[in-house]
């Protein structure tokens, strides 16, 4: 069974000094996860984007899980980063306004993260703005669409109903005809409806500060 | 400690990471951190922190995960404000 999940952190809106104190990421960062940060190319990061792109692909792995276990419980210590590869082209990407991003090109941070039993893969941006994160179940990312906004406001009520606009703006294309509507899940998580009736895309949304973030996966369907 | 009392004191500690400030006044056992103050879960880790240092007690990974509602968070720091006690 198939899920999505993903995560988005405004590194604006992050305390730089606490992230680097051990009290604070020991309590989501095991000590394997910790030993990462010795390999050259991840080391190149400063320590705090080391540590929130740990928490990106937590919350992002979690977020997929939750769909199939909807009884889970937010444990980012159990949920282990097994590998993280840095691409040597890796850019100091700019974001936009908005942004779609080609999910299958190569220049991604990416790696494997283990919850519960499963295996799941992720591709991370990381700039001086943001980290964003999404994860999948197999690791060429097949079917995934991906896009970030930049926004001005950062109350909760505005993040939510801006991502939101951004997205269904996005499916405008995919169903020009369409009345489109998205409702939440007793889990949390957005369902897509077109003309009253569930599409059956997978989307995952995120928010932190000035960002914005969805991902959905049209396996079954057709991006025209 | 009495209940009432830590949430007094855990009322203090979520305040900077609500906009929800009405909403934080009224909270009850029930009340979702995330869901109902809206707390963006990237700030979980920091209502942790704070609250180790509100009472003076260590939050371990496993009493951590259970801090998602108001209830839970107090039951965490009963626990652990009475075994240090």
């Amino acid at each position: 069974m198939i899920s999505i999940g993903n995560d988005i952190v405004a590194l604006g809106a992050i305390n730089r000094q606490r992230s680097n104190d051990t009290r604070f990421h020991s309590k989501f960062i095991t000590p394997t996860e910790l030993a990462l940060y010795q390999q050259p190319a991840i080391a190149a990061m400063p320590f705090e984007s080391f540590v929130w792109l740990l928490w990106s692909v937590k919350e992002a792995a979690y977020k997929y899980q939750k769909r199939l276990e909807p009884d889970l419980i937010f444990s980012p210590a159990k949920i282990v980063v097994q590998h993280i590869i840095i691409p040597a082209t890796y850019p100091n990407k700019v974001i936009e306004d908005a942004w779609e991003i080609d999910v299958l090109g190569v220049d991604f941070i990416h790696g494997e993260v283990h919850i519960n039993t499963g295996k799941l893969y992720f591709k991370s941006i990381i700039n001086a703005d943001l980290i964003a994160t999404v994860v999948d179940q197999e690791p060429a990312f097949q079917n995934i669409y991906w896009g970030i906004q930049k926004i001005v406001h950062t109350d909760s009520e505005n993040q939510s109903r801006l991502v939101r606009v951004f997205l269904l703006n996005k499916f405008q294309s995919v169903f020009p005809q369409g009345n489109l509507t998205l409702q939440k899940s007793a889990v949390g998580y957005p369902v897509l409806f077109n003309n009253g009736v569930e599409t059956g895309i997978l989307i995952s949304l995120a928010h932190h500060g000035h960002f914005t973030s969805y991902c959905f996966n049209m396996a079954h369907q057709v991006l025209i | 400690m009495s209940r009432a009392e830590i949430l007094d004191e855990l009322k203090k500690v979520l305040t900077p990471y609500t906009e929800n400030k009405e909403m934080l006044a009224g909270i009850t056992e029930e009340t979702d951190l995330i869901k109902d103050l809206k707390i963006n879960s990237a700030n979980l880790v920091d209502i942790i922190i704070d609250a180790e240092s509100q009472y003076n007690i260590e939050i371990d990974f496993d009493s951590a995960e259970k801090m998602f509602s108001v209830g839970n968070c107090i039951d965490v720091i009963a626990d652990k404000v009475n075994h240090s006690a």
